[in-house]
């Protein structure tokens, strides 16, 4: 295999790829970490209830698998949100540093780690512009998690996640884009059929989902333990604070202008049952443990 | 979690044909369900509307590529089929959704007994009318590989290699399935994968924008991708990931020959002017649109679609 020619090629691609889904989101440093502290209180919820319990069992059994233990481990938790794989880690005896943009998620976080004397050190950084020498990272860890993050998007940040790990890397994103029917009916009452079906490929500032980082992993040589999950849930929430969610994801995308939000409140007002609104939401994602340390590439177990 | 889903059950009866599926795991089985949800609505366009817009296109398909460039890219493709331990010589060979023969002439040539498969007759009319002149071994089936009865054919199991190169042909798991189904060692998949380089935020419309011509949208091409739209080959590449396959792959930059802008402006008008009667305007926009971008009388395209070649042994 023509190794270094087939990784170049995706380089190039993924940062074609991630370009266009920042032009289309209009994503920018500055307003990540705004958006992301905004929804940092939302996010914090799912550090224990039982969705979110189920999901970090789920990627946890997976690292395991693949060879991880806990105890002992230095962690490095890129785009950690409030916690949600940082806090079951460093329960299990790890020395996580939790890295996050968003101020206030980092916030969320202090406070878990506090309240159960956890050894989590919470620093905020934009993965972006990171400088793992200053930072002290390069091949410091036994693992180096990007758990749903924007943080890694192109192959330059995917290269600097890999040089602090001495051993694992976990990687995971929706494939594909984005939750898909994430209230898909909204975007039909404002820009009517043809835009919810325009709008679909890209979910909201996620870029092009798996493909590219699997792809880009494989021509390096790698051949990670891959896991996909397809999610369906339902969310009932206060009418209104359904409604909230959906105009600040619209936000995000900057295509919310004051009569949209009208409509957006007026759409959740008149299907709300007892003044609650149920959301159905659905989306697929994929997982991706790999073993940068070993002289043996190949992670997953042999399917015969 | 749930995994029988609607389409979980049409793909286990719709397929009757395909009674020996690749043996999945509930890995692979995600994937598929993923798959199917991306794929786009698959009844939009029906066999005979295929067939038809492919005889259309039968004259002069694949006549445009120099010889100089079907050259390097059968030279390519043999020393890729080699490196995974593939020769031609007296084998049997399936090719599906050949066109007018660019990788079943050569590799007949190459001393295989080849199966060409297409769903557009012109196609094959070109293709026997080579093979007799150069007595190659190439016998030609027409049908839509969609809906095609590979037991009926007797085809299973048959090939000691399977192609299936960029061609709306194989456009979802059923239809990718059967492609294994009728190898009995390799197979190869060519498709689009992605495009290497952004369009820069002042980069000049495309000359269908500035004619206000509606081009390419909307057509099946590969699995879950539209023509030159999202990266199809992944789908496929994934799924046999999953299944325990590790193909050798290979990303190749679609390089488009440069050419003086008259020849540009030919193709242009030749192309746009196959669905549509061009009007002495549109004519003029094209020509003004060629003139002013040539450097030294000459039109350079940019590499920008990525395409990518894998091989795998479905015994393995």
């Amino acid at each position: 295999m023509e190794k270094n020619t087939n990784v170049k090629v995706l380089a190039d691609c993924w940062k074609a790829s991630a370009m266009k889904a920042e032009k289309d989101e209009k994503i920018a440093e500055d307003r990540q970490a705004e958006m992301w502290s905004k929804r940092s209180g939302e996010f914090a919820k799912h550090v224990k209830d039982k969705r979110g319990q189920k999901r970090s069992r789920e990627i946890i059994g997976l690292l395991e698998t693949a060879g991880f233990k806990a105890n002992g481990a230095r962690v490095l938790d890129i785009g950690c949100g409030p916690g949600t794989l940082s806090i079951p880690l460093a329960r299990m005896g790890a020395d996580v540093t939790s890295l996050d943009i968003a101020p206030g998620m980092l916030e969320e976080l202090r406070k878990y780690a506090k309240e159960e004397k956890l050894s989590v050190h919470p620093m905020e950084c934009s993965w972006w512009t990171a400088d793992i020498d200053k930072l002290g990272f390069r091949k410091k860890f036994d693992l180096v998690l990007a758990s749903m993050t924007p943080g890694v998007k192109d192959a330059e940040t995917l290269d600097r996640m890999m040089a602090c790990s001495k051993k694992y890397c976990y990687y995971s994103h929706f494939l594909g884009g984005g939750p898909h029917g994430a209230n898909p009916e909204i975007r039909k009452i404002l820009e009517g059929e043809s835009g919810s079906r325009k709008r679909r490929p890209n979910g909201h500032g996620h870029g092009p989902g798996i493909a590219y980082p699997f792809m880009y992993v494989y021509a390096l040589g790698y051949h990670p333990l891959v896991r996909f999950s397809h999610n369906r849930w339902k969310m009932e929430a206060d009418w209104k604070e359904a409604a909230e969610r959906t105009i600040g994801f619209l936000e995000h995308g900057d295509s919310c202008d004051a009569a949209a939000k009208k409509k957006i409140l007026a759409y959740y007002k008149a299907n709300a049952k007892d003044g609650k609104f149920t959301t159905q939401s659905e989306m697929y994602t994929g997982m991706l443990v790999w073993n940068i340390g070993g002289s043996e590439k190949n992670t997953r177990e042999t399917v015969k | 979690m749930e995994r029988k889903t609607a389409t979980d059950k049409k793909r286990g009866t719709g397929a009757k044909t395909n009674n020996k599926k690749p043996a999945g795991n509930e890995n692979s089985e995600r994937w598929v369900e993923f798959w199917n949800a991306s794929v786009r609505k698959k009844e939009s366009v029906t066999d005979e509307e295929q067939a038809e817009r492919w005889n259309e296109r039968a004259d002069d398909f694949g006549k445009h590529a120099g010889s100089e460039q079907r050259m390097k890219r059968i030279t390519g493709l043999l020393a890729f089929l080699k490196e995974a331990g593939f020769t031609p010589k007296g084998k049997k060979i399936l090719d599906i959704g050949c066109g007018p023969g660019a990788l079943s002439i050569p590799l007949a040539d190459a001393g295989a007994e080849v199966t060409s498969f297409d769903i557009a007759s012109g196609m094959l009319d070109r293709i026997r009318e080579t093979a007799k002149k150069e007595s190659l071994k190439i016998t030609t089936v027409e049908g839509s590989w969609w809906s095609a009865d590979i037991d009926k054919l007797g085809f299973r199991n048959k090939f000691d290699l399977v192609i299936a190169s960029s061609t709306p042909a194989i456009r979802d798991v059923e239809t990718f399935d059967r492609m294994m189904a009728c190898s009995k060692k390799y197979c190869y998949y060519n498709g689009y994968f992605g495009m290497n380089r952004a369009k820069p935020e002042d980069a000049r419309k495309s000359l269908p924008e500035i004619l206000g011509i509606e081009s390419g949208r909307g057509h099946a091409f590969g699995p879950g991708g539209r023509a030159h739209g999202g990266p199809g080959l992944m789908f496929a590449f994934m799924y046999l990931y999953t299944l325990g396959y590790q193909p050798t792959i290979k990303f190749n930059n679609r390089v488009r020959p440069d050419m003086g802008w008259a020849e540009a402006v030919k193709r242009a008008t030749e192309r746009f002017g196959r669905d549509r009667k061009l009007t002495p305007v549109q004519k003029q926009t094209i020509k003004d649109y060629y003139k002013s971008a040539a450097v030294d009388g000459m039109i350079r395209h940019e590499p920008t679609n990525v395409s990518g070649m894998m091989v795998w042994n479905v015994k393995n």
